[in-house]
């Protein structure tokens, strides 16, 4: 039997940026868009443990300030759990395959009765408390209900690290501006696709683990000299991975490398 | 119940001369809000004194215009039904009859006859009645008011003075010194009576103009009579759901004039209300008991109302106890308030007032006046205040509201155009302790940073109104009402509105009546009410209203949550029953009420069930007996 050499695909080995210093450009202590985030320490609502915004890296991250005296708030809490986080949670992501993370932040712990109601009348996932409003000054809340946009996708071919996409006070209304919102999580580009799982198939050939892109293709080649590259398949999004078999493997060596195109 | 039957050609003339005074009214009122004069126009009188012989009122004897030549002859016209001319006939029948019959004469020994003419043509148990009370002397009928006509009377009461001192030998010798309309006073009438002198053989006539003595509104004020104010207590504001209601907008419907006129809606259509009902001068009490209810899916609101008014003499004393109720099913809107709880409530608020009034001469009346009352002044307020007890009674500086308040007025009633025009100026004070909005307020350094916020609990509103009544023709009148008030935190608000009472047909009564608010930059309001009344056997009327209202909304949005209500119509029609007897009295008002508000403001989300459209049904009734 031949040994196969075979070559991962190449990937680009990228540092991951914490989000530790941000950019204020124009020195008014208010985290803008296109400034970079402060990896704020914050809590979980549910155990008090530090909620760090690091902790979310790899996805776009909605913030949604949230008091239990806010009418607004009440109003469109609802809508931003089932039209943002339900709706990406079902997709496995946005439209790139970046997964989209909603933490509510209640930032008034006056009233934790009517808060703990209201979180569970809602349906609420991730709820963070900032009653020391760490963030909520970081990102120069002032009104509720207020959003924030992070990309957390640290390598992400659209965005730097950490940066802030969009920042809006939807005080006064009982209409969440999901679309507004999910426009800014659909601009966030994943990292580079890699390769994973790549093995030896029981019964012959390579088999290896493709992520999937909602609504875009994938092209997986191989090459023998990396000079040339001939196209294996195309994989057609969803964002579900998937492991595909080469079984067709020529003795030699035999590269492959995926591009999303 | 009509004043005179007309003859044909008459009817027909005074038709004419109603539509031309009503453009000229209209006009006027535009032009100078009431302030002008405008005379009732009185047919010419003629230049002979008309021969009359009238059937005297209790017996088959007959009263001859020439009998008492060589004297004067004092003719009072009135009819049972005319309030002023209550007041008036004791008047003539003590300081001129028998005055001067116990003189012999007047200051010359002129004889002076006083012959008081009923000019009604039916109901001679009223004029008994009226006779009785009123203790007339020497009565004749000049039923449907003929001779009145000749004369050109054209009110009630209807005083005319002849002088029939050169009438002894020549019938023609007859003159007019007087007529008015209105009873100008005592003094006046002596005066005129003791101007003639007896005749002399050889005297030269008098100047024409010296005995013609013209109305010239110098003359002294017919007696007041009618409800003298319009101020109503803060209290009637419960009812209507209009926004703007709840103030001292509420529209005054026109007030009864010191003068019948023929077709006059408020002398052919006495009100079942204390004002209208018949005043004895030795003294009158009169109760009086109003409902108003309304009723919608989800709301309903019941005011009821116990009046006890004395008149005597120169003071007329009015006092009130009122209770109103509120049932609402209270809903919370769920997606701004989740955790809300729907539930019934039930409130009351109970009220009293008291007026007084005294007339402090023959054209001067003053007045003053307070109320008091404790509890919700509207269902609107009921409302939010449960919204904010349910978001904010966990606080520790959540107090429960306790709405009450009270309030001063006084005010003169002027006569400045003797019958026909009246003048009243008013100021008030209100000190309303409200239900105030609440929210909480976050302030992002150190802790405590919720804090709970109240609105402003003390409202202090000082207002002026000046209003003109004005007698424009036989069968029309107007009034023209301003106001400024001045309420705490807010800007001046501007009222003005005017209505007019004609008669387009013998038996019709017809209401417009119109006005506008404007409370810069946050408000604008504006309403248009009509309505006519038949009047069958001048004790049953019955009648139609309708009246449209609107206004801006208040646009202010001073917190979190705004509980200021957005725009709003409302569309109201009524048919209306009334009976008034002699001594009893009753309305009942029923038909629908539509409120229609506008799109609310995000501030108002919460609110979406408070300022819902809603369809009322409302049903007014008042009963008054004279005791």
């Amino acid at each position: 039997m031949k040994k196969i050499t075979t070559s991962l695909a190449i990937t680009l080995a990228l540092a991951i940026f914490s989000p530790v210093a941000r950019a204020d450009s124009n020195g008014n202590g208010i985290c803008e868009v296109g400034e970079t985030a402060v990896n704020f320490t914050i809590q979980q609502h549910n155990s008090s443990a530090p909620l760090r915004l690091s902790d979310y890296a790899g996805s776009v991250i909605l913030l949604d300030y949230f008091a239990y005296w806010c009418p607004y708030c009440r109003a469109q809490s609802p809508q931003i759990e089932s039209a943002i986080n339900e709706f990406y949670k079902a997709r496995n992501g946005n439209s790139n395959g970046v997964p989209v993370t909603v933490i509510t932040v209640s930032f008034d712990g006056s009233n934790p009765t009517y808060t703990d109601q209201l979180i569970a009348q809602f349906g609420l996932d991730t709820v963070a408390d900032d009653f020391s409003l760490t963030s909520y000054n970081e990102f120069g809340v002032s009104q509720q209900p207020y959003y924030v946009i992070i990309n957390g996708v640290t390598n992400s071919t659209s965005h730097p690290a950490w940066q802030v996409l969009h920042r809006q006070n939807s005080y006064g209304g009982n209409i969440a501006p999901t679309n507004t919102l999910r426009a800014v999580l659909e601009q966030v580009q994943a990292g580079p696709p890699l390769i994973t799982n790549f093995r030896l198939a029981t019964n012959g050939g390579f088999e290896m683990t493709i992520p999937g892109q909602l609504g875009r293709t994938n092209r997986v080649e191989f090459s023998t000299d990396f000079t040339t590259w001939n196209t294996l398949t195309n994989i057609w999004g969803t964002n579900a991975p998937i492991t595909i078999r080469d079984s067709t493997p020529a003795t030699g060596q035999r590269l492959y490398r995926v591009r999303r195109m | 119940m009509q004043f005179m039957p007309l003859n044909t050609l008459r009817c027909m003339k005074q038709t004419a001369s109603i539509q031309v005074h009503f453009t000229r009214a209209v006009a006027l009122l535009l032009l100078l809000g009431g302030l002008t004069r405008f005379v009732a126009v009185a047919a010419p009188v003629p230049s002979g004194v008309p021969d009359f012989t009238l059937p005297r009122f209790d017996s088959s004897e007959t009263i001859r215009r020439d009998d008492y030549a060589g004297g004067i002859i004092v003719l009072d016209f009135f009819a049972w039904w005319c309030p002023p001319c209550r007041a008036s006939v004791p008047q003539v029948e003590q300081g001129i009859r028998q005055y001067y019959a116990q003189r012999g004469g007047n200051n010359q020994q002129v004889p002076v006859t006083v012959i008081f003419v009923n000019t009604d043509q039916d109901s001679n148990a009223k004029t008994a009645a009226f006779i009785k009370t009123t203790g007339a002397g020497f009565v004749a009928d000049d039923v449907g008011g003929a001779l009145l006509e000749k004369f050109g009377g054209d009110g009630l009461p209807f005083l005319v003075v002849l002088d029939g001192t050169r009438a002894k030998q020549d019938s023609t010798g007859w003159k007019v010194l007087h007529h008015e309309a209105g009873f100008g006073g005592l003094p006046k009438l002596r005066a005129i009576i003791d101007g003639v002198s007896a005749a002399v053989a050889n005297r030269m006539p008098e100047p024409e103009q010296a005995t013609n003595s013209q109305n010239s509104g110098t003359g002294i004020l017919p007696v007041q009579w009618g409800a003298p104010s319009q101020t109503e207590p803060p209290i009637n504001t419960n009812l209507p759901p209009d926004g703007l209601e709840a103030h001292p907008t509420k529209i005054a419907s026109v007030e009864p004039l010191p003068v019948c006129k023929p077709g006059d809606p408020h002398c052919a259509a006495p009100a079942a209300s204390l004002d209208t009902v018949t005043l004895r001068d030795d003294g009158t009490d009169l109760a009086e008991v109003t409902f108003d209810g309304l009723w919608s899916d989800d709301v309903g609101l019941t005011e009821t109302t116990l009046n006890y008014r004395r008149q005597k003499g120169r003071g007329d004393l009015k006092f009130g106890v009122s209770l109103a109720t509120f049932d609402l099913d209270y809903r919370n809107d769920p997606s701004t308030d989740p955790l809300g709880v729907a539930q019934q409530l039930s409130e009351q608020r109970i009220g009293f007032q008291a007026r007084y009034q005294h007339r402090l001469s023959e054209r001067v009346s003053a007045s003053g006046g307070g109320s008091y009352y404790e509890g919700f002044t509207d269902y609107r307020n009921l409302w939010l205040s449960e919204y904010y007890r349910q978001q904010f009674d966990f606080s520790p500086n959540y107090e429960k509201p306790d709405p009450r308040g009270w309030s001063g007025f006084g005010g003169a009633r002027f006569e400045y155009l003797p019958a026909t025009g009246f003048v009243e100026v008013e100021g008030s004070y209100r000190h309303d302790q409200v239900a105030p909005g609440q929210e909480l307020v976050f302030n992002p350094g150190p802790p405590p940073r919720t804090t709970l916020e109240t609105g402003r609990t003390i409202l202090e509103t000082v207002a002026g109104r000046v209003r003109f009544e004005n007698v424009l023709s036989r069968r029309l009148r107007s009034l023209v009402d301003f106001q400024i008030a001045d309420t705490t935190d807010r800007e001046l608000r501007y009222t003005v509105q005017g209505a007019l009472n004609f008669a387009p047909a013998e038996n019709w009564v017809a209401r417009l009546n119109a006005g506008y608010t404007r409370e810069t930059p946050q408000l604008e309001a504006s309403w248009l009410g009509a309505s006519v009344e038949r009047d069958w056997d001048s004790r049953w009327f019955l009648g139609v209203a309708a009246r449209y209202y609107t206004d801006t909304g208040y646009l202010e949005n001073s917190g979190l949550i705004s509980d200021a209500t957005p725009e709003l119509q409302t569309y109201h029609a009524a048919l209306t029953l009334r009976f008034q007897g002699e001594r009893v009295g009753f309305r009942l008002s029923a038909g629908p009420y539509y409120s229609r508000y506008g799109a609310s403001g995000p501030g108002t989300l919460p609110f979406v069930y408070l300022y819902q459209d809603r369809d009322w049904f409302q049903v007014q009734a008042a009963f008054t007996f004279q005791f």
